[in-house]
């Protein structure tokens, strides 16, 4: 068997039984899964009523209604939730059953996140296109070469935070307050990634903070593409996949750097 | 196959003061301690041999697996595990060895042990004909047919530990750590582990480094044993040796059918060449010479009127006790 077949079979069976203890779950990822929808609906509201008949930095209410249901797909298909794990997993020391196994623990995550996301995305993304047959204001503007660049910006954001939220679980081993500090990262991207009202809305300096940091490309940019703000925009399309790539890049060294440094200090918990 | 040599693992550890007050303190003043987990050892095991690894809780001997593993960078010393450095983490590294914790498990919760299985022969590599012969092995060893399709959370602990068996060696590793794989199982259980991990050993020539607290899992399985106390090597050498040396007695406890007088059972155990350690009607707890044992309870099943009675050595604990307390240090090791 020739290296790579190896390698991808690991996935294919991590894939099934991913997916079998996610099955044995369902309801609870459900309830998850709904449960994040709940603040993009809370700003569309508010929104929406202070928008009234008119606009407000660019968005009518309708515009409000799509920007804010791409949010909450985008949002839901590329966060990550590694760091909670990740941090229980080093402070218990269980982390060294995965250690101890010839494939990079970051494997386990990395497929974890596939199997979620694909679930998420068989569920979201028809009842998106059936709930669009009744709301003209949720049906998408775009041609399907730019849904294609779509779902290439929603794979390298969802890489981006999965890198970011995996370097947060990393540091509990240094410290026992990985979540803590994840949860106040958190807090930031949820104002400066658009997930809680369009960048337009912020003052210029905010949003120019925004699109140089990792924040406006994991939400915003493909939120834009996809509700076809940037149609008129192919300069701004490439500076998004290039900040997208840049900061991948950048964001895989340092979880090189992050990963050598803490195994160094791993203390295996527990007997 | 393993090699140590002045092998040191210091922990900082954090030194938290109870209280309220003294936790506000500690935001801004962090007290540090050092621990020696593990504190300059030395030793070697052979291919093929399985080895006793011996000591009090904390005494450093899972610390010292997990160095042994990689899972630990040590502080200082040197490690050789089948040609391999452990903390390097290389995949031709792991693929040799396995460590089983008793207390941990590698099995997946919610699905059968039959995934976590298949997830291994993925991971590992083993060709679909080599995985099928050794689940059959497997499964014939250790009775397995009616337990490794059903979800793990299901399973008692004794089933558990066995299907922690077959995840830890199905890649067949040449080398295996094995962390209290006993505890916590009942004695049938106890023993069919152990005969599995003989025949394991025989079957492979498996170099094996065994920590356990039961007794008979050591005296069963190993020629040898390495007692820690403290981070340090106290004792490296025959098993029957440490057992003589540092207890000498056996203890036997019986259960009496009538009340009979204090003096009557004193002046039988004295007479067997016993000592009563204590006597609360009907428990009579009477200690003796290893060698004279037979003799004592035979001379006591005769002359008192005994219901039920059992000789047991004395705990694996309180050997080591023994052998610590006995300033052992010196004269045993090698």
């Amino acid at each position: 068997m020739s290296g790579a077949a190896a390698f991808w079979r690991k996935y294919g069976v991590l894939f099934k039984s991913d997916w079998a203890i996610m099955m044995a779950y369902r309801s609870e990822t459900l309830i998850w899964m709904v449960g994040a929808f709940v603040q993009p609906l809370v700003s569309l509201a508010v929104w929406v009523s202070l928008s009234g008949e008119g606009s407000i930095a660019g968005y009518t209410a309708s515009d409000y209604v799509l920007y804010f249901t791409a949010v909450l797909v985008v949002d839901r298909l590329t966060r990550a939730w590694d760091v909670y794990e990740l941090d229980r997993d080093i402070r218990e020391g269980t982390f060294s059953a995965k250690l101890l196994r010839p494939f990079h623990p970051i494997h386990w995550s990395i497929n974890g996140n596939i199997v979620y996301k694909t679930f998420f995305a068989m569920l979201m993304i028809p009842s998106w296109l059936l709930l669009a047959m009744f709301f003209p204001a949720m049906r998408i503007p775009v041609d399907m070469g730019t849904i294609g660049l779509v779902i290439l910006a929603i794979a390298l954001s969802s890489a981006i935070r999965f890198v970011i939220g995996y370097q947060f679980g990393l540091l509990a081993f240094w410290s026992n307050r990985a979540t803590a500090m994840y949860a106040l990262y958190e807090g930031i991207h949820m104002f400066l990634s658009g997930r809680i009202a369009p960048l337009s809305m912020f003052p210029d300096w905010v949003a120019d903070a925004a699109r140089v940091l990792p924040f406006y490309f994991t939400v915003a940019f493909p939120v834009d593409l996809l509700t076809g703000r940037l149609a008129d925009e192919p300069e701004t399309v490439w500076i998004g996949f290039a900040g997208q790539a840049g900061w991948l890049l950048l964001l895989a060294l340092s979880l090189r750097f992050i990963w050598r440094n803490g195994l160094k200090r791993y203390g295996a918990a527990g007997g | 196959m393993i090699h140590v040599e002045g092998l040191t693992k210091i922990y900082r550890v954090h030194v938290r003061q109870p209280g309220f007050v003294a936790s506000l303190r500690s935001l801004f003043h962090r007290e540090y301690r050092e621990v020696a987990a593990v504190d300059g050892i030395n030793f070697d095991i052979p291919e093929g041999q399985i080895v006793g690894f011996l000591g009090p809780n904390g005494a450093g001997k899972t610390t010292t697996m997990k160095l042994l593993t990689g899972l630990l960078h040590p502080t200082s010393g040197r490690i050789e595990v089948g040609g391999f450095v452990p903390f390097r983490q290389q995949n031709a590294f792991k693929k040799r060895v396995s460590l089983v914790m008793g207390q941990k498990s590698q099995l997946i919760w919610d699905i059968p042990a039959s995934e976590t299985f298949l997830i291994h022969k993925e991971i590992y590599e083993i060709p679909a004909a080599s995985f099928k012969e050794r689940i059959d092995y497997f499964t014939e060893m250790l009775d397995l047919s009616l337990i490794i399709d059903k979800p793990v959370r299901q399973l008692s602990l004794g089933e558990r530990m066995k299907c922690e068996l077959v995840a830890a060696l199905l890649h067949r590793p040449d080398i295996v750590f094995l962390d209290e794989p006993t505890i916590g199982l009942d004695v049938n259980m106890q023993e069919a582990l152990r005969r599995f991990i003989q025949s394991y050993n025989r079957d492979y020539k498996a170099t094996i480094l065994l920590t356990s607290h039961y007794m008979a899992d050591v005296s069963a399985l190993c020629e040898r044993v390495l007692v820690i106390n403290d981070g340090k090597l106290i004792y490296d050498g025959a098993i029957s040796k440490l057992i003589d040396r540092f207890s000498p007695m056996k203890r036997i406890t019986l259960v009496l059918g009538a009340k009979i007088d204090t003096s009557v059972v004193e002046a039988a155990v004295r007479n067997g060449g016993g000592r009563v350690v204590a006597y609360d009607y009907p428990q009579l707890e009477v200690e003796g010479p290893r060698e004279e044992v037979t003799g004592l309870s035979a001379k006591l099943l005769t002359e008192l009127p005994v219901i039920d009675l059992t000789i047991e050595d004395p705990s694996l604990e309180s050997v080591i006790g023994l052998a610590y307390s006995e300033g052992a240090a010196g004269e045993s090791r090698r």
